[in-house]
C-alpha cells in the first residue's frame, strides 16, 4: 500500500528559499488542428508529451517571488476525418514565470505573476506538396497563475494543483497566407514573418491539473494538461490544440546553504 | 482591508484569465470566412470554387486571354450538382470547373484520376519526337545529371537534352560537360517536352550560361482572399555561378508548348542572356507557383498561387514567346530529320561564318 513519507504531514508545500522542486512528467493525449496554410479540413490524432515543472524558492523578504519554470515537448500524429491526410506535428513550450503568494492558507495557495513564454509548433503533411509544412510561433509576456489545494483522505495527504499561463502580448512567426517558404528563403524575407500578437489576435493557453501524491522520498502526480494555440495571423487560420493525461513524479532538492 | 480588496482584485484576475476559453470559444462565430464546408457533394462543390476564388493567382489574366469570368463559372457548374450523385459524376463536373482555367498547375487528386486540362499543350502541334531526340542522341551520349544528357554532334556542335528539372544538378558533371565541349563552335540545348521539376535546379543551370549578373524577372504572391490581392514584387536576379565552369558560347535554346512549370522558368531566364536564342514554338506557360489543399471528402486541390513575370513585367503563365518561331517539317520528319536541331545547327555554323 502506498504510504507517505514519515511525518509527512502535506502533500506539497512552496520552497523555501534556496529549495527547488523539479517535477517530471510524461503524457498521452489527443491533438486537434486546423491549419488553413496547408489544409482546409481540421486533423485530429494522437500526442505524447514531456513536461517538466520546476519551483524556485522565495527570497525571506518575498520581494522577487517565486520562480517558476513550464516546459513541454510534445509530437503528434494526426489524420484528417476521412483518414486520407496525414500529418506530423511537434511542438515545444518553455514558459517562465515569477509569482506572488496572494492567498497562503493552511489548505491553499494561490500564486500570481507575469510569465515570459516561448512556444514553436510546426506541422508536416505528408502529402506532396509546395506548401507541404509550416511553423508557427509565439514569443510573450502573460500571466500564470498557481493554485494549490493541500487535503487529507482519511491520513493520507493529497495535493492538487492547477496552473495556468496566458500569454497577453508578443510576437509571433508565421507565414503570410500563401507565401511559400522559398520565397522567404530566396528574398529574405524572415521579417514578413513576425506578426505582432497580443490575445485578440492570438490566443494561447497553457494549463494544468495535477493530484500530487506523496511516496517515500517524493511524490507522483498525476495530471492533465491543455494546451492551445489559435490565431489568425498572416491572413489564415491557425488552431492548434492538446490534451494530455500526465504521470510523473516530483522531487524536492535539499536546501542549499 | 486594503489587502483584502487587493486580493479580491487579483482573485477577480484570475478568473477573468480563466475565462479567456470560453471567450475564445464565443469569437469562433466570427470564423466565417474559415468555416468549413460539409462533406456532400454541393459542399465539395463549394468548398472548391472558394478555395480557388480566394488562393488562384491568375482570375485577371485568364478573364482577359480566355475570358474566364469565375462568378459565371459557379453559376454554369453550380446547376450540375445534385446531392444523389455519384463521386465520380462529382469528380467530372469538378474536373470540368477546374478545367476552364486551362492552367497546368491545377489539378483535382481523387482515389482514382488526376483531374487536369493540358490543352495548352495538346492544342497545339507537338513539334517534337523523342524517336528522332533518341536517334540525334545515339547510344554513346554522355550523362551529365539525372535526366541530362549530352553528345558531340559531327559538325562539332554540342547537343544537350534536358528531359526534367527534377533532379539534382551536378556541378562536377556539367563542367566535365563544358570541358568535353569547350573546343564546339555552339551548343544546343533541348528541352522540348520538359514538364518542368525543381525551380532552384533550372535556375542552378541557368547560372552556368552567364558571367554578368542579370535582372531576369519578377515574382510574388497572393496574400489576401482578392483576386488582386498581392505581395510586392520581387526582382528575380540570375547570378553567374562563379565557382564552376560557364558557357559564353553561342546557345541555341530549342523549346515547344512541352515546356512547362520549371522549364518556362529556364527559358525566360536564359532568353535574357545575350549569347542565347530562343528557337521553335511558345512554350506552355505555367508560370505560377503551386499550393495544395484539400476539399471535405478528402480530395487534394492544386492550384497557381504565386505568379512570375518576365523582366518586363508581363505575366509568363500563357507561354514564353520563342525568338524565331519554328514548327517541324512533316517530310523531315519522315525522312528522320528533326527541323529544330537541324535549323540550330544551321544557325550556330551560320554564326561562326557571320558572327
Amino acid at each position: 500500500m502506498i504510504q507517505p513519507a514519515a511525518g509527512q504531514s502535506s502533500a506539497w508545500e512552496l520552497p523555501e528559499y534556496k529549495e527547488r522542486i523539479n517535477a517530471f512528467s510524461a503524457g498521452i493525449g489527443k491533438t486537434w488542428e486546423r491549419e488553413t496554410y496547408i489544409s482546409e479540413l481540421s486533423y485530429s490524432g494522437l500526442v505524447g508529451s514531456l513536461q517538466w515543472d520546476g519551483w524556485k524558492g522565495a527570497k525571506p523578504d518575498g520581494v522577487m517571488g517565486y520562480g517558476r519554470v513550464h516546459s513541454s515537448v510534445l509530437f503528434g500524429y494526426l489524420k484528417n476525418q476521412l483518414g486520407g491526410g496525414r500529418m506530423l506535428y511537434a511542438s515545444v513550450n518553455y514558459y517562465y514565470s515569477r509569482i506572488w503568494s496572494v492567498v497562503h492558507t493552511k489548505c491553499s495557495d494561490l500564486l500570481l505573476g507575469p510569465s515570459a513564454m516561448f512556444k514553436l509548433c510546426g506541422l508536416y503533411d505528408t502529402t506532396d506538396s509546395n506548401n507541404t509544412a509550416t511553423g508557427e510561433g509565439y514569443l510573450s509576456m502573460g500571466l500564470c497563475a498557481d493554485y494549490i489545494c493541500r487535503f487529507n483522505i482519511r491520513n493520507y495527504p493529497l495535493a492538487v494543483q492547477l496552473n495556468m499561463y496566458s500569454p497577453l502580448l508578443g510576437i509571433a512567426p508565421s507565414p503570410n497566407y500563401d507565401q511559400p517558404y522559398w520565397f522567404v528563403y530566396k528574398y529574405n524575407q524572415y521579417t514578413s514573418l513576425i506578426h505582432f500578437a497580443w490575445f485578440g489576435n492570438c490566443f494561447a493557453l497553457n494549463g494544468q491539473m495535477n493530484v500530487i501524491c506523496p511516496l517515500r522520498g517524493g511524490s507522483i502526480r498525476l495530471g492533465c494538461s491543455i494546451d492551445y494555440l489559435g490565431n489568425k495571423l498572416g491572413g489564415h487560420l491557425t488552431r492548434l490544440m492538446d490534451t494530455c493525461f500526465t504521470i510523473g513524479y516530483v522531487h524536492r532538492l535539499a536546501k542549499k546553504n | 482591508m486594503v489587502m483584502k480588496r487587493v486580493r479580491l482584485y487579483l482573485a477577480s484576475v484570475l478568473v477573468m484569465t480563466l475565462m479567456f476559453p470560453l471567450i475564445m470559444s464565443c469569437t469562433r462565430t466570427s470564423d466565417d470566412d474559415f468555416a468549413e464546408f460539409v462533406n456532400t457533394p454541393r459542399g465539395n462543390f463549394l468548398a472548391l470554387w472558394t478555395i480557388m476564388d480566394r488562393h488562384y493567382c491568375f482570375f485577371d489574366l485568364k478573364q482577359k486571354e480566355l475570358g474566364v469570368d469565375w462568378n459565371a463559372v459557379f453559376d454554369k457548374y453550380s446547376v450540375s450538382i445534385s446531392e444523389k450523385m455519384t463521386n465520380r459524376a462529382l469528380f467530372e463536373v469538378l474536373c470540368s470547373m477546374i478545367g476552364e482555367l486551362r492552367d497546368g498547375h491545377v489539378n483535382l487528386y481523387s482515389q482514382y484520376d488526376m483531374g487536369r486540362n493540358w490543352h495548352w499543350k495538346t492544342d497545339y502541334p507537338d513539334n517534337f519526337s523523342k524517336d528522332l531526340q533518341s536517334a540525334y542522341l545515339g547510344d554513346d551520349y554522355v550523362v551529365a545529371g539525372e535526366d541530362i544528357y549530352y553528345r558531340l554532334l559531327p559538325d562539332n556542335i554540342g547537343y544537350v537534352v534536358i528531359r526534367s528539372f527534377l533532379g539534382g544538378v551536378s556541378d562536377s558533371r556539367f563542367n566535365s560537360m563544358f570541358n568535353t565541349l569547350a573546343l564546339c563552335n555552339g551548343l544546343i540545348i533541348d528541352v522540348r517536352d520538359n514538364g518542368g521539376g525543381n525551380t532552384m535546379n533550372s535556375d542552378l543551370i541557368a547560372a552556368k550560361f552567364t558571367e554578368e549578373r542579370v535582372l531576369t524577372g519578377y515574382s510574388c504572391y497572393k496574400n489576401g482572399p482578392g483576386h488582386n490581392d498581392f505581395s510586392d514584387l520581387e526582382e528575380n536576379w540570375l547570378e553567374p555561378d562563379l565557382h564552376n565552369l560557364r558557357w559564353v558560347k553561342p546557345v541555341i535554346l530549342l523549346t515547344n508548348r512541352g515546356c512547362f512549370s520549371s522549364t518556362n522558368d529556364f527559358v525566360n531566364i536564359m532568353k535574357n542572356l545575350p549569347n542565347v536564342t530562343v528557337v521553335g514554338d511558345s512554350t506552355g506557360g505555367g508560370g505560377g507557383f503551386p499550393f495544395t489543399s484539400e476539399l471535405p471528402n478528402g480530395w487534394v486541390v492544386r492550384f497557381s498561387s504565386a505568379p512570375s513575370f518576365d523582366a518586363s513585367k508581363q505575366h509568363i503563365e500563357m507561354g514564353i514567346a520563342p525568338d524565331i518561331r519554328l514548327d517541324m517539317d512533316e517530310e523531315d520528319v519522315k525522312a528522320g530529320i528533326d527541323t529544330y536541331i537541324e535549323y540550330a545547327r544551321n544557325l550556330i555554323n551560320d554564326q561562326i561564318v557571320n558572327p
